[in-house]
């Protein structure tokens, strides 16, 4: 109990400023989760790393960026825990013992199974399989720009470029991207303002026009 | 299925994605847009971009765990304040790349396939850098009714010798369970007793050869005295802290039951005594996860609710729901849990797994139908809900697991409180947006209880006062104009559905703007002249449209659906004039409404179209607190 009671009073001390991190914490969790678990795919490890991203940050609290860079500091401190994460494990998988361990272990071969491949046809599944062949990097400057709303400047800020660097490294992943998608099966749309969804059998109509004059108005013949 | 753009190709492709990006200044991306408008190629491009974007942001990510929070709450015990100067972790990777040279053949024969098969016998972590398994983290249990010790492991480790391992002090029988081969529960089997300092520790030394080395993590927490009468036996749960690292290496966890001092056998006594931590006194409260927005706000203006609940074990989460009021209770449709919760005005709540019915929402077509049967309700449940008050609405909503009960938002603005005694009580969610108090001062009143015997219709009312009491209110940056403008609440009437969000398309004209929502295919024309109107796009993929002449320089000409429309009304491409712009993907949200629509387009402007064929437009205010939006 007593302990308890010095636990309070220290807590009651440091309320104010432990409120900037919980906020921060609360605000970012899901987001720099997400980031981490889209990185680095196995599901505990993507916990641990998102910890240690909340450790680094906590460590330097008191060195943070004023609250309009918070985001873009919280994810380059993400980006740099899961690319030296990726690095290690790439480096752990040329030493003998992990080759040793992949040739007793090979990998399973998903072409066979049918379930695969219906998830194969989703868009989606196929974005994610594209992605996967991408280099960390630029798997990291897609998922910040398109899935968390990064602007092209608050990528570089968390990819540690400038924004120039940063527009050329989104393009080329793009095109990466791009090419890994169609080369497992994947389609494109064939014109950006032309092929849009098909109405939907349910649609509901809108107000109707209020000017009928307008709309009854005799149709200019095709020329 | 695309040609690449040839090599004299007057447009670099990187403008494209930097287009997509809106990263361009205002030259260049007017003359992308011009390049746009006659290169059909540098289009798919575009499309592909957009296709690959969408895919990337329709895959959701999982959301976080809920042992994340205590993990995180952990960690701020031990970097307190003042101890928040590390270097900068953002500053540059922290390590230099010393790769190995990446030529270890694959050759290495016959060898090494034997060195693998004996040592195979030996479980080693795969994580490279450790010597071998590390304790990752250590921390207390989520709940009370199932309370045990985690211990996480950096890789997995052989369970026996890290079972021999852990002493307990003073003795306690232990239970092991291991989720899997990094996780380990220590459950103690006895009622640890009050009062009594427990320590749990791994001893490396207990097993020479196996050292399992790791963070120190010491988990003290605080139970209020179990046992007492009346409330069920687990009433009031242990609450736990995290405090900071002891500077023993080989000390672990160390598990302290200190009971709050034992209550006078008082039956409410452990009520008060945690309502009294949890009421909204600066001083911390026992739970390692406080609810947030309009749960907190009820969480904490309720001490009485707060008791009955207990700690929340996870954070809210959105969840899509089906709501439909009856003249006695309610029906819920949980898309997450796929089951009906049923609400009925003697006060009780079941859900259809819990009574192993197969309730289910009625059909998108039959959400009109007045009665409970069309959910399949069982006939004793319908005799008790009564007629439906009406229609049944998909509705976002919000759900948060306490220990004894889960909060339920739904956007009707309600927050259901179901209690784990199978009773539940209902009040107005009174959080308000930060956006909107800054427009609309309003001190949300306290929350009062709802009584479950009043009729659902008129548990509706919104907390603004001037907004009138409708079923469903506008949220959002919609919410946010339907409550500050009362003028344009009043002319729109009550909304009839939630916000639909969808993709559109935005051409601005001489005169006026065309907003194509896509997903239905509806074309809205918003004259600046102040009418509006809204037509069907029935523009085919590739269909020749009629040749219009040239347009003046800095004007053009409108393509495919919107061209369309434009071509065949000449009383409104007259009213429009030329397309001042070329068209733009934007992301829209409607909403409807009794008389009218609520209109938004990323480019934060909401339109309020009204069913006499005026509009108004309205900034829009809200801010989002979602930092993924």
């Amino acid at each position: 109990m007593g302990a308890a009671t010095l636990d309070q009073i220290a807590n009651h001390a440091d309320a104010e400023e432990k409120d900037s991190f919980t906020a921060a914490y609360l605000t970012y969790r899901a987001a720099l989760y997400g980031y981490v678990r889209r990185l680095v795919p196995e599901d505990a490890d993507a916990e641990d790393l998102t910890v240690v991203v909340f450790e680094k940050a906590l460590r330097a609290w008191d060195r943070r960026p004023p609250a309009s860079e918070l985001r873009a500091w919280l994810f380059r401190i993400a980006t740099n825990v899961c690319l030296d994460e990726l690095r290690r494990r790439a480096r752990a998988q040329r030493q003998p013992w992990a080759i040793i361990r992949r040739l007793l272990q090979p990998a399973a071969d998903p072409s066979g199974n049918p379930e695969a491949e219906v998830m194969r046809r989703e868009t989606a599944s196929l974005v994610r399989l594209a992605l996967a062949r991408l280099s960390p990097r630029d798997r990291a400057a897609l998922i910040l720009r398109e899935y968390h709303g990064l602007s092209v400047e608050e990528v570089g800020r968390a990819l540690s470029i400038s924004t120039a660097a940063a527009k050329i490294t989104l393009f080329r992943a793009r095109e990466r991207l791009r090419t890994a998608y169609l080369d497992l099966g994947g389609e494109l749309p064939r014109d950006y303002w032309s092929t849009r969804a098909r109405p939907s059998a349910d649609g509901r109509a809108g107000p109707a026009p209020p000017d009928q004059a307008e709309t009854s108005e005799s149709e200019i013949p095709h020329e | 299925m695309s040609e690449s753009p040839r090599l004299d190709h007057p447009l670099d492709l990187a403008l494209l994605s930097a287009y997509h990006d809106d990263a361009l200044d205002p030259a260049e991306r007017q003359r992308v847009a011009a390049h746009l408008a006659q290169c059909a190629t540098c289009r798919e491009r575009l499309a592909g971009y957009a296709t690959l974007g969408g895919a990337i942001r329709s895959d959701a990510a999982p959301s976080p765990p809920p042992t994340l929070d205590a993990r995180v709450a952990a960690l701020q015990r031990a970097y307190p304040p003042g101890r928040r100067t590390g270097p900068d972790p953002a500053a540059a990777p922290t390590e230099a790349q010393a790769v190995l040279p990446g030529t270890w053949p694959i050759r290495l024969g016959i060898v090494a396939v034997v060195l693998a098969l004996i040592a195979a016998r030996l479980v080693i972590g795969s994580r490279p850098g450790a010597a071998g398994p590390m304790v990752a983290a250590a921390y207390p249990c989520a709940r009370a009714a199932d309370c045990a010790i985690t211990v996480r492991f950096t890789a997995p480790v052989d369970r026996a010798s890290v079972e021999q391992s852990i002493r307990i002090e003073p003795a306690v029988p232990l239970t092991f369970v291991w989720p899997d081969d990094r996780t380990l529960l220590v459950r103690p089997s006895a009622p640890l007793r009050p009062s009594v300092s427990y320590t749990v520790s791994l001893r490396p030394d207990a097993r020479p050869g196996r050292r399992v080395s790791g963070t120190p993590v010491a988990v003290r927490f605080v139970a209020a005295e179990p046992g007492t009468p009346v409330v069920v036996a687990a009433a009031v749960p242990p609450t736990f802290t995290a405090v900071s690292p002891p500077p023993s290496p080989s000390l672990l966890v160390e598990a302290t039951a200190s009971p709050t001092a034992a209550p006078t056998a008082s039956s409410t006594a452990p009520a008060t005594l945690l309502a009294a931590v949890l009421s909204p006194s600066p001083s911390p409260t026992p739970c390692p996860l406080q609810p947030v927005r309009g749960f907190g706000t009820l969480y904490h203006a309720q001490p009485r609710v707060a008791a009955r609940l207990g700690c929340a074990r996870m954070p809210e989460a959105a969840v899509d729901t089906i709501v439909q009021p009856f003249e006695h209770g309610w029906l819920i449709w949980r898309a997450d849990r796929q089951e009906v919760v049923a609400l009925t005005s003697d006060g009780r709540w079941t859900t259809s797994s819990a009574a192993g019915t197969g309730m289910a929402p009625p059909p998108p077509g039959e959400t009109g139908n007045r009665s409970a049967e069309s959910w399949h309700a069982p006939p004793a449940l319908q005799a008790a809900l009564g007629a439906a008050t009406a229609p049944a609405a998909p509705l976002a909503g919000a759900v948060e697991d306490f220990d004894h009960g889960t909060l339920l938002w739904t956007a009707d603005r309600v927050i259901d409180v179901l209690y784990a005694d199978g009773t539940w009580e209902q009040y107005p969610d009174t959080f308000v947006d930060q956006a909107a108090t800054a427009t609309a001062a309003a001190a949300p009143p306290s929350p009062t209880p709802i009584s479950p015997r009043t009729p659902p219709a008129t548990a509706t009312a919104g907390s603004a006062p001037s907004a009138p009491a409708c079923p469903i209110m506008p949220v959002r940056g919609f919410g946010l104009v339907y409550r500050t403008h009362p003028e344009v609440a009043a002319k729109l009437g009550c909304a009839s559905a939630s916000e639909i969000g969808a993709p559109a398309t935005s051409q601005r004209f001489e005169h006026g703007l065309m907003v194509r929502r896509d997903d239905v295919r509806q074309i809205f024309v918003i004259r600046d002249s102040g009418a509006w109107a809204v037509y069907p796009d029935t523009y085919e993929n590739g269909e020749p449209l009629a040749d219009v002449g040239t347009p003046p320089p800095g004007r053009l000409v409108p393509i495919d659906g919107l061209g369309k429309l434009w071509r065949q009304q000449a009383g409104l491409r007259q009213a429009l004039g030329w397309a001042t712009a070329a068209p733009r993907a934007v992301s829209g949200a409607y909403e409807q409404f009794a008389a009218g629509t609520m209109l938004w387009t990323s480019d934060r402007i909401i339109y309020a179209l009204y069913a006499d064929g005026t509009w108004q437009s309205f900034e829009d205010r809200f801010v989002d607190a979602t930092p993924t939006g």
